[in-house]
């Protein structure tokens, strides 16, 4: 799957979870949904936490 | 039936390619180096590599048993996705470039995130134990145990494992000699003396740690508790050596003042090897459920862990003989990570903890919950409590009926009415889920959708049950949601095959 340069990452993501359920998903359609899960991704310091 | 390809690649006894992944926190990496120890022992000779995001490499550093450690940018590399999606998605590709290239024949996942079942699954392996992201376009879950550990939350009371266990029940490892695997290596030894030279501690000196911070306000013991603690010890001759990171150094540094001459303050001037360097050489550590606990125990430093909102029974200082305090409260464990009263922390007194460090016993005026750690001869640790009176964290019967399920044996009571209790109520689950496969079986016969839907409002019927139902409805969820969803009419099928295999299981372990 090409990405656009001016694509965000849901876009690309959501691209890629429209064809759930109809195809089996490629590797650079896992690339996409794996960068939208670690764009999601905090961590205890980052929330003010130690 | 799927094949369970990790188990037959684990039981041969081969050398093996090993990626282990648990990227985070500090504690939680300390947390997985008994599975590397006995991932290593089982396989003599094979290749560990741990994956953990940078900053968390501390806690498995100097391993014996870990080849190497791959540390995941995932800070930078999500500040590169959300900036640029295009050039961030290809510095996530050269990130994992190297573990990419290579061939692992096992990847044992212990992370509950998705992102690291989809990492697990972009890689070269021959099998995955742990959550994966198939294909499909879900994430899925084939093996016992990690349906065990992600079922946990559903029911708390229904487990007494510890994670450590659990996770060595996911690697394979049956047994384990007991405790972390953390190595101070002899110039981070020197680096500590050396220190303690310069602030007068002497190696004769009783010196115990203090931990005062601890990742959420909740799990916080107060800082005038301390002072009092610690101008208790004094008295005792003991020395008090402060710890903590950068963002607790405040906090630290008033403490140790007000404890006077006797205690010096660390925290935010050592890296956290160095202050578990430091602790290395000390007597005692009392900290709340931090990553020090965890390092102190794996070091043999006798652990005085005070537990608020979570859980020792779950993650306590793994190892024999330490000494866990829990307040009390009506809702612990909560799970808080910020919390109006801290009723459960300020239940803890002072007093309590200083009894038990000068006679190594919980004192008979106790207030609080005190249990002291033990370690079973397959390595499993149980929270052992020093009164009849005090809070279990689990209930004995739904354990029992859970580890039957898993065909992991405990032994307890087998007439308790808790038992009895259980039981019944996995009668009633046997039931609806009887009831769920004859809706797929009418599906499957006459394709109305009718069936299916009689299916989905059965399963929702499943929520209604506490306990040990609401554990295993959610290992059933999990193999549900596991199914690939691909093929509707195959995907009906092994969701049918999930529910008989599931239904087989717990009507076997109930009898």
């Amino acid at each position: 799957m090409n990405t656009n340069d001016n694509e965000t990452v849901n876009e690309a993501s959501f691209k890629v979870r429209e064809k759930i359920g109809e195809a089996l998903l490629s590797y650079e359609d896992v690339v996409v949904l794996t960068c939208a899960e670690i764009a999601k991704t905090f961590s205890r310091d980052e929330k003010g936490y130690a | 039936m799927r094949k369970d390809t990790h188990k037959i690649a684990m039981d041969q006894g081969i050398t093996l390619q090993i990626l282990v992944m648990l990227p985070n926190n500090l504690g939680d990496v300390i947390m997985a180096t008994p599975v590397i120890e006995g991932v290593a022992k089982k396989h003599p000779g094979s290749e560990i590599t741990y994956f953990c995001e940078s900053g968390f490499e501390a806690g498995m550093m100097n391993n014996p048993f870990c080849k190497e450690i791959y540390s995941f940018p995932r800070k930078s590399v999500r500040n590169a996705i959300l900036e640029n999606f295009a050039n961030g998605k290809n510095i996530f590709k050269r990130a994992i470039a190297d573990i990419s290239a290579r061939q692992w024949d096992v990847i044992i996942n212990l992370s509950q995130h998705p992102y690291m079942a989809m990492v697990a699954s972009l890689l070269k392996s021959k099998s995955i134990v742990g959550q994966k992201f198939l294909f499909e376009g879900n994430l899925g879950v084939f093996d016992e145990w990690t349906r065990y550990l992600f079922a946990i939350p559903f029911s708390r009371h229904c487990n007494n494992l510890h994670a450590v266990d659990v996770y060595r029940r996911i690697a394979g490892v049956k047994t384990h000699r007991g405790g972390y695997s953390v190595a101070i290596a002899k110039s981070e030894k020197d680096w500590a003396r050396n220190m303690f030279d310069e602030i007068g501690f002497a190696s004769h000196d009783k010196i115990m740690v203090f931990q005062p911070g601890a990742a959420f306000p909740s799990k916080r013991w107060p800082y005038e508790y301390f002072v009092a603690l610690g101008t208790m010890l004094a008295r005792d001759d003991w020395k008090i050596l402060v710890c903590g990171a950068a963002i607790e150094m405040d906090i630290a540094e008033k403490i140790s003042a007000q404890i006077g001459s006797r205690s010096y303050c660390v925290a935010g001037k050592t890296t956290f090897r160095q202050s578990m360097a430091l602790a290395s050489l000390c007597n005692g550590c009392v900290t709340g459920d931090t990553a020090q606990m965890h390092a102190c125990a794996g070091m043999d430093v006798p652990t005085y862990a005070l537990f608020g909102p979570t859980n020792p029974v779950e993650t306590g200082p793994y190892g024999n003989g330490n000494f866990v305090f829990s307040g009390r409260c009506g809702s612990m464990p909560c799970f808080k990570t910020e919390c109006g009263s801290t009723e459960c922390m300020k239940s803890i007194l002072p007093e309590d903890v200083y009894a038990c460090i000068k006679a190594n016993a919980c004192a008979l005026s106790c207030s609080c919950n005190v249990y002291k750690t033990s370690l079973s001869p397959n390595g499993d640790y149980s929270c052992v409590p020093q009164r009849a009176s005090m809070h279990r964290y689990f209930h004995e019967g739904a354990v029992c009926v859970i580890r039957n399920i898993f065909d992991d044996r405990w032994n307890c009571v087998p007439d308790s009415t808790d038992f009895a209790h259980n039981v019944a109520e996995m009668g009633k689950w046997l039931e609806i889920v009887s009831d769920m496969c004859n809706a797929l079986i009418k599906f499957d016969k006459t394709k109305d959708p009718k069936f299916v839907t009689m299916f989905e409002v059965m399963k929702n019927s499943l929520a209604g049950l506490t306990s040990v139902g609401a554990f295993c409805t959610a290992v059933l969820n999990l193999r549900l949601n596991s199914v690939p969803m691909l093929t509707p009419l195959e995907a009906v099928r092994l969701s049918l095959e999930e529910c008989w295999s599931m239904h087989k299981l717990v009507g076997k372990a109930i009898v």
